[in-house]
């Protein structure tokens, strides 16, 4: 018998699914390709499951192991038996890979095991193009996967694993990779895990920079949901928010801001919009029914108001100061070809974050577009692959944040604009699931929470019942590919990223040891005392 | 509208619950004398414990068959017989034997051919030498079947011994030979008929009933059994053991119960085995066979709280033999009951399913469909 004979098929098979019987001695692996003699084509499918029994042993009265041992004194080694299911991938027309069979393939049909050179060729990179090397398939070590870029950027990605899974690794291999065929990448870098990250290709370039917003950039209502005012919690606020807001922009652009910043105490550039507000406020409050037309005018019942707002924006100046920079310009200009940008908001408290995140994912998207349909921004460099840490932070399922809705315009409209989405999660039950579900690429690695496995079924095509209940035993780096972005879908051994990557697993013992040497050789004496001198 | 007829419409529930009393206090009379009767012959006889015994080569030979209407008045019938032993390496063996017969006491005739084949694997299977060849059922229930199998009551009419005589002549094979029932192989069995009837003819001076030859040609099959196992008796001594789970035999209590309900019910739950009694084993007169054998009977639970089993071995089996041999088959016995006995059962069985399959799909796959009988 050949040896990459598997089995035959069983009755009851439909164009989705089949069972196999297994040669004697044959264990087909689960997640490993197999390839069927149908009666025209040759159809390709996956072993999402294998069941295994032994004709002796297949009583249900044999509650005690010692039976086992009497059975298996007598007959020697048992008479083995396996059954794998298998799910249709699509037929093989002349090494083509099209759609799902229309017709189950006929019980008995040979089931072998797909030859490496046809795998290679279906994970290999797109025609005449590069491809991203992700890693080998974990059946075959020498079949190596390969993600299609245009796919990636146009149908996003979502990475998926407990934590220390390997989602930041994968994350590293994709955007080096991106970077090294001369892509724009921006990544939001939550927990300060990628600061010092380098790529080793020469002209990849890594910039890590630190949040900044220009708040004259800023839409009212963007300061509005800083402030914690918008329409709909605070109407009143908002209205005079928006008033002053109008007002010192209108005199930013007379440059007269100054003047009346002079008039307050209030220390800021003079170009600062939003002190510039702060001051309008001010004096609207202490120069009440002054004909100043810079100046709101107010019923007296709306003081109490207009002094909270006042209160707000002031604490927000103070608290946001280092961020909030007039002229700082956009996060956005750092981006070119070739290069990643790490956002480093580590420091950043969940509301600002919410907002440089939201902000600048606008900002991508509306320069994107404003290039596309020529109306500026051509040097502005597309298409750009965004990627989110923490998503199910920023994009959580329960409340509406800003990020959530910018996350969702471009998961909408990013494809046409060339603005591809990452979101990196290891709580996907907790991440929005509109969202989510238009992640139509998925790197899956290990998760374990049964409702976060339930979670992202629902959400993906092809993730049977069975392969979802394997995601437990994933070991780091491996991971359930599926997507545009693999022909395919597979289950892939992630490589290792080569280059320094923050972040990587606490290393508790080697940094207590080296600290507990600096501390000795501080004060020989003690070192002494501790080893008995 | 239902218009009531005066005659009683019961309820089937009403009718069981009515029932009860009365089945109950059939099943588990108020024992009185004959409970303690038992109670104390089983006080006396019953060895508790059973320890390890050192016997290895244990061969076991079990068979099976199963029957379906061909067509109507036809009988398609397959008869399997099996070896299983354990050496350094299990040796199997496996035989099957399928046939089409007519419509004439065809049960009992399909179990006269199983028989056969057991009795013959077993024959063919000393010479592997096992030191027990163990049986499935008991040799006494063989020669001492049900009432239709002694056509001709204690005597053997005389064209019966000439139509065996002529049988085995014309045949020109010793019956005990090979491994299928010769009686009911096809061209044979043809042949057989021709025989029969002829003698029966030249007999009686007129053309036999077909009833005349069909039991004639039943008690020649039966005949194949009972002189295979004659032989088997003679040449196993020593090392054939009968093993049966389920027995209705009264020959050790002779009580109203059946003498394993007895063991289950009065003895308790440990291992152990009633001290052997001995009985003689005689062919029915109408076979014409003289030999007797003597049988040690005994009755053993071979685990804890398990069913007891009902055990005969052939000669004069000492008591001391008993226990090395409960004690071999207790070491390798899965739930109270021999493995040799339960592997060898399941390479002999034929299901249900599996019959209706060959008999459908691969026998005679012209005559399918609605030509086949049940369709
Ligand atoms: N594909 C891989 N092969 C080998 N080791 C890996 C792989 N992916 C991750 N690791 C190891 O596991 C550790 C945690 O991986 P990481 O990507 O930081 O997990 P996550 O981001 O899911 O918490 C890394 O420090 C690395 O040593
Ligand atoms: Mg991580």
């Amino acid at each position: 018998m050949e040896s990459d004979v598997l089995g035959r098929i069983a009755p009851n098979s439909t164009p989705v699914q089949a069972e196999m019987i297994a040669y004697a001695g044959v264990v087909p692996k689960v997640g490993d390709y197999v390839v069927i003699d149908s009666e025209e084509s040759q159809l390709l499918g996956m072993v999402s499951n294998v069941v295994r029994g032994a004709l002796e042993l297949a009583r249900s009265d044999l509650l005690q192991a010692n039976y086992y041992d009497t059975i298996l004194e007598v007959v020697g080694s048992p008479s083995d038996w396996l059954k794998a299911t298998i799910r249709m991938i699509g037929v093989l027309s002349r090494s083509e890979l099209a759609g799902l069979p229309r017709a189950p393939p006929p019980t008995g049909a040979l089931v072998r095991k797909a030859p490496a050179d046809l795998l290679r060729r279906i994970f290999a990179p797109p025609e005449g193009r590069e491809g991203i090397k992700l890693g080998k398939l974990l059946t075959r070590g020498d079949v190596v996967v390969h993600l299609d870029p245009d796919e990636l950027i146009s149908r996003h990605l979502a990475v998926l694993a407990v934590t220390g899974g390997g989602k930041s690794n994968s994350v590293a291999v994709i955007l080096e990779e991106i970077v090294r065929m001369g892509g724009v990448a921006i990544l939001f870098d939550v927990h300060s895990e990628y600061t010092g990250m380098t790529l080793g290709c020469p002209h990849c370039e890594v910039e890590t920079v630190d949040p900044v917003l220009d708040p004259n950039t800023l839409t009212v209502e963007e300061l509005g949901s800083l402030l914690g005012v918008t329409y709909d919690n605070a109407p009143k606020q908002f209205i005079y928010l928006k008033a002053a807001y109008r007002r010192a922009k209108e005199l930013l652009i007379r440059e007269r801001l100054g003047e009346y910043l002079r008039r307050t105490e209030i220390e800021a550039e003079m170009d600062d919009l939003l002190a510039g507000m702060q001051a309008i406020i001010q004096l609207s409050l202490r120069e009440k029914d002054s004909d100043d037309r810079f100046l709101i005018a107010f019923p007296s019942n709306d003081r109490g108001s207009i002094e909270s707002l006042l209160a707000k924006v002031d604490f927000v100046r103070s608290k946001y100061g280092r961020v909030l920079r007039p002229a700082a310009g956009e996060l956005v200009d750092h981006l070119n070809y070739g290069k990643l940008v790490i956002v480093d908001l580590g420091q950043l408290d969940s509301d600002l974050t919410d907002i440089v995140v939201g902000k600048t994912l606008y900002t991508i998207l509306m320069r994107a577009k404003l290039k596309r349909i020529g109306r500026g921004y051509e040097d502005f460099p597309t298409p750009v692959f965004a990627v989110l840490e923490e998503a199910h932070a920023l994009i959580p399922s329960v409340e509406h944040t800003y990020t959530s809705s910018a996350a969702a315009s471009i998961a909408k409209e990013g494809r046409k604009f060339g603005v591809g989405l990452c979101l990196v999660s290891q709580r996907p039950k907790r991440l929005n699931s509109d969202v989510l579900s238009q992640m139509v690429n998925k790197i899956i690695l290990r998760v374990v929470e049964p409702e976060d496995q339930a979670y992202v079924r629902r959400a993906t095509e092809f993730l049977s019942e069975e392969m979802v209940s394997y995601l437990p035993s994933l070991d780091v780096g491996e991971a359930v590919v599926v997507g545009p972005m693999v022909r395919i879908p597979a289950l892939v051994k992630v490589r290792l990223f080569e280059g320094k990557r923050g972040g990587e697993s606490m290393k508790a013992y080697e940094m207590w040891r080296e600290g507990l040497k600096k501390r000795l050789s501080a004060s020989p004496d003690e070192y002494y005392d501790s080893i008995g001198g | 509208m239902v218009v009531e007829s005066g005659l009683p419409f019961e309820s089937i529930e009403e009718a069981v619950i009515e029932a009860r009393s009365r089945v109950s206090s059939f099943l588990f009379p108020k024992s009185g004398v004959e409970g303690d009767a038992l109670l104390s012959v089983i006080r006396r006889e019953w060895r508790g414990g059973i320890g390890r015994g050192e016997i290895e080569r244990i061969a076991a030979i079990d068979g099976s068959n199963n029957s379906d209407y061909f067509t109507l008045g036809q009988i398609i019938f397959v008869v399997s017989a099996s070896l299983f032993m354990k050496d350094s390496e299990p040796v199997v063996a496996r035989k099957y034997q399928i046939g089409v017969m007519d419509d004439y006491h065809y049960r009992e005739r399909v179990s006269f051919c199983r028989e056969t084949m057991e009795v013959k694997m077993a024959l063919r299977s000393l010479e592997l030498e096992p030191e027990i060849l163990l049986m499935d059922g008991s040799f006494l229930a063989m020669v001492d079947r049900g009432l239709w199998s002694t056509p001709y009551g204690q005597k053997v009419p005389y064209p019966m011994r000439r139509i065996l005589r002529e049988v085995e002549s014309a045949l020109g094979v010793d019956l005990t030979q090979g491994l299928v029932s010769h009686t009911h192989l096809m061209d044979i069995s043809s042949r057989i008929e021709e025989i029969v009837s002829s003698v029966l003819e030249d007999e009686k001076g007129r053309p036999p009933e077909r009833d005349e030859v069909k039991r004639a040609m039943a008690f020649i099959e039966r005949y194949e059994v009972l002189s295979s196992l004659n032989e088997l008796l003679r040449r196993g001594r020593g090392t054939l053991v009968a093993v049966a789970k389920r027995s209705g035999s009264r020959l050790y209590f002779n009580s109203r119960l059946p003498d394993m309900e007895v063991v289950r019910r009065y003895t308790s739950l440990e291992s152990g085995y009633l001290s052997p009694k001995s009985a003689e084993l005689r062919f029915p007169q109408y076979s014409g066979i003289d030999d007797t054998y003597r049988i040690m009977l005994t009755y053993a639970r071979l685990e804890t709280a398990t069913n007891p089993l009902r055990v005969e071995v052939v000669g004069d089996a000492d008591e001391s033999f008993l226990e090395e041999l409960l004690g071999s088959l207790a070491k390798y016995s899965v739930r109270g009951y021999p493995y040799h006995l339960r592997r060898v059962h399941e390479l002999a069985k034929i299901g249900r399913d599996l019959m209706s399959h060959l008999a459908r799909n691969l026998l005679v796959p012209e005559v399918s469909g609605r030509e086949r009988l049940g369709e």
